[in-house]
């Protein structure tokens, strides 16, 4: 770079003074004003409360669209759980039932019967030799099932077990030996069954099942021989014991859903309005987060977060909007405090004519919540909470308009000029605030949505915030 | 960060929410500076008054876009000669007038900073042809590249050389019949 590059390059860099710096701003201001005052709010950083909000909306729809899915899929798999267990229990109804028949039907001797002994009521069945053939007729039989009975209680069961073997062991059916030989028993012992207390698994009722089947092959070690007989009557009413407890487990596997849910968490919006309404502030908007734990019967201990914002344009100092400011503004260059002041001569005197800022706050509650015991679609409750505010720094920007130097009537002096001076406070404090409030909620599985009103007051002696009332509206999710 | 007798965060803070008062401390403060760099692209005052006001605008409404704990001046100075650049575009052509000619050193200018005012400076400047004065203004003062330069003015880089030293030679010229440097 050359020596003439280098004069050039210094000397057009040194700062000059320009004239017509206020007029400049004046055309400036009325250009802002406008462009404020248009449809340009693209942007104001205020977008990004939306878009935090689509997000999260976003988020809760997702999370719940998977919720929903794993939920059917989840009942997809009781359903095939029930159905095997019920086919189970429906077969081994009707093998029961058909070991019934053949227990306490008393029966002359029929053709294809042969006496055992001299007793009449005591005989034996004929009874197919292949096992298959018994299980086809098991399939194409009906029988009245006493276990049809809902829910059986365990003492019923016992009495019911009980009774059966007081009516004595006369007409148990032995089945036939392949050789058809005839067997007696004169020297059976009327005496009862044991109740069986544990109820058997599944599993074990299957193989008892085909045990009862499988007793035709050994037949013939019960010619004579009373404890095989003991036994086998000890099996059928293992059978039955445990086919109503098959009943009962069927009954009792169903998709049920939560009820007893004792915590919840879940997020909210927030729309709040100042009591009373005051020109130029606006709705109180945010979201919040909250978590709730059951305590006793219907009350649950409620905690929640709360990041709200608004806009507060007054044409006046409003103290209870900036509890942080604990006196009046001061206007620019010392002249009379919000429209005072004065003295000799025709001295400048200031009114404050706006304030602007954009309080941002924090609320964080603490408090009970009541569910009313009404039986509806929807279940109304009521809540009490307490909350502290958290302030956040802030700046507030006031507009003074200079007053004409010499009065009203006086000579034409300069026109009126506004003056604009800004305070930056910093984060506090509130509490003693306390919020009552009402709510609708709906429960679905797993999931709990409600609107709420709380109105919210500030009882804090010193330095009172304003009073609000709130609507928010929200989901939790109950584990 | 800048730190002069005004804290500059707190008032970039308040222009990002759009208050007034914050707004008016910074134009204020940045007003001279802001002068300063339109005058001598545009070639006289009142014309850089309007991009002045409209590189301001320009900043308070796009201020989201300056991002927190750089220099702002530099920012500010770039929305000023891009303003200025678009104000002389949209009422001149930037293409160049001549062709290229070989750069000739100018020469000693000894005593030349102590003989000449601002004032005189400025008009020595003034009289360049628009297109020169932008492509001086860009290369020497700001410190554009010619490719920088080519691309900001729409321009060839082989324009931008030729203007630029078109421009030399023209300032080179005033200096020697008007105030008798090179002598």
């Amino acid at each position: 770079m050359s020596d003439l590059d280098d004069f050039f390059a210094k000397r057009l860099e040194d700062e000059a003074s320009f004239p017509n710096r206020g007029k400049n701003w004046k055309q400036m201001s009325k250009r802002l004003d406008a462009f404020d005052a248009g449809a340009v709010q693209g942007v104001r950083p205020s977008l990004r409360w939306w878009q935090a909000a689509t997000f999260v909306a976003v988020a809760v729809a997702g999370f719940l669209l998977w919720k929903t899915l794993s939920i059917q899929r989840e009942n997809k798999t009781l359903r095939q759980d029930v159905a095997a267990l019920q086919t189970e229990r429906s077969n081994l109804s009707s093998q029961l039932a058909l070991a019934e028949q053949h227990t306490s039907r008393p029966k002359s001797p029929v053709q294809g019967e042969i006496l055992v002994g001299n007793n009449p009521n005591t005989s034996v069945a004929p009874f197919p030799s292949n096992p298959k053939v018994v299980a086809n007729q098991v399939n194409v039989t009906s029988f009245p099932l006493k276990v049809k009975d809902s829910k059986p209680s365990q003492p019923a069961l016992a009495a019911q077990t009980e009774k059966k073997p007081s009516k004595g062991v006369e007409t148990v059916e032995l089945p036939l030996t392949e050789t058809g030989i005839a067997t007696q028993n004169q020297d059976l012992p009327k005496q009862s069954i044991p109740v069986q207390n544990e109820l058997p698994s599944i599993d074990s009722t299957a193989s008892v099942a085909s045990d009862l089947v499988d007793t035709r092959n050994s037949s013939d070690s019960l010619k004579g021989n009373s404890p095989k007989r003991d036994s086998l009557l000890v099996e059928i009413e293992k059978l039955k014991d445990s086919l109503l407890a098959t009943n009962a487990i069927a009954q009792d596997i169903k998709p049920v859903r939560d009820t007893k849910s004792r915590f919840r968490i879940g997020a909210q919006a927030t729309l709040g309005f100042v009591q009373p309404k005051q020109e130029g502030v606006s709705a109180i908007q945010g979201q919040g987060l909250s978590f709730e734990a059951k305590i006793f019967k219907a009350f649950w201990l409620s905690a929640s977060v709360d990041w709200l914002h608004q806009d507060v344009c007054t044409m006046g100092f409003e103290q209870k909007f900036h509890p942080h400011h604990d006196s009046l503004p001061h206007p620019p260059g010392g002249g009379g405090g919000g429209g005072g002041g004065g003295g000799g001569g025709p001295q400048h005197q200031h009114k404050l004519v706006l304030v602007e800022s954009s309080p941002r706050h924090q609320q964080f509650g603490l408090g009970i919540r009541y569910e009313l015991p009404i039986k509806f679609w929807i279940r109304p409750s009521i809540r009490l909470a307490h909350q502290w505010v958290r302030m956040s720094p802030t700046l507030v920007t006031y507009k003074f308009e200079e007053e004409d130097p010499w009065g009203p009537g006086g000579p034409g002096g300069p026109s009126p000029r506004n003056e604009y001076t800004a305070e930056k406070f910093e984060a506090q404090w509130l509490s003693n605030q306390w919020r009552f409030g009402v709510g609708l909620e709906k429960d679905i599985p797993n999931w709990t949505f409600g609107l709420w009103a709380d109105y919210s007051k500030d009882l804090s002696a010193a330095n009172p915030s304003f009073d609000a009332l709130y609507l928010r509206a929200g989901a939790q999710y109950r584990f | 960060m800048e730190t002069q007798d005004v804290n500059l965060d707190e008032i970039l803070d308040g222009c990002r929410q759009n208050h007034r008062a914050s707004q008016q401390r910074l134009f204020a403060y940045f007003y001279n500076y802001a002068m300063t760099i339109a005058r001598r692209y545009m070639g006289n005052s009142e014309t850089a008054e309007e991009v002045v006001n409209d590189a301001f605008f320009k900043a308070f409404t796009k201020i989201h876009l300056f991002v927190g704990g750089q220099p702002f001046r530099p920012w500010l100075r770039r929305v000023i000669v891009n303003t200025a650049i678009d104000r002389l575009r949209s009422n001149m052509s930037l293409a160049p007038e001549t062709e290229l000619q070989p750069w000739h050193d100018a020469g000693s200018l000894n005593g030349i900073e102590e003989a000449l005012t601002q004032e005189q400076i400025w008009a020595m400047l003034d009289r360049l042809p628009p297109a020169y004065r932008a492509v001086f203004n860009l290369a020497v003062v700001d410190g554009f590249s010619h490719e920088e330069i080519a691309s900001t003015l729409g321009i060839s880089v082989g324009a931008s050389k030729s203007n630029l030293s078109r421009a030399r030679q023209h300032l080179k010229t005033i200096l020697k019949t008007e105030f008798e440097f090179f002598g």
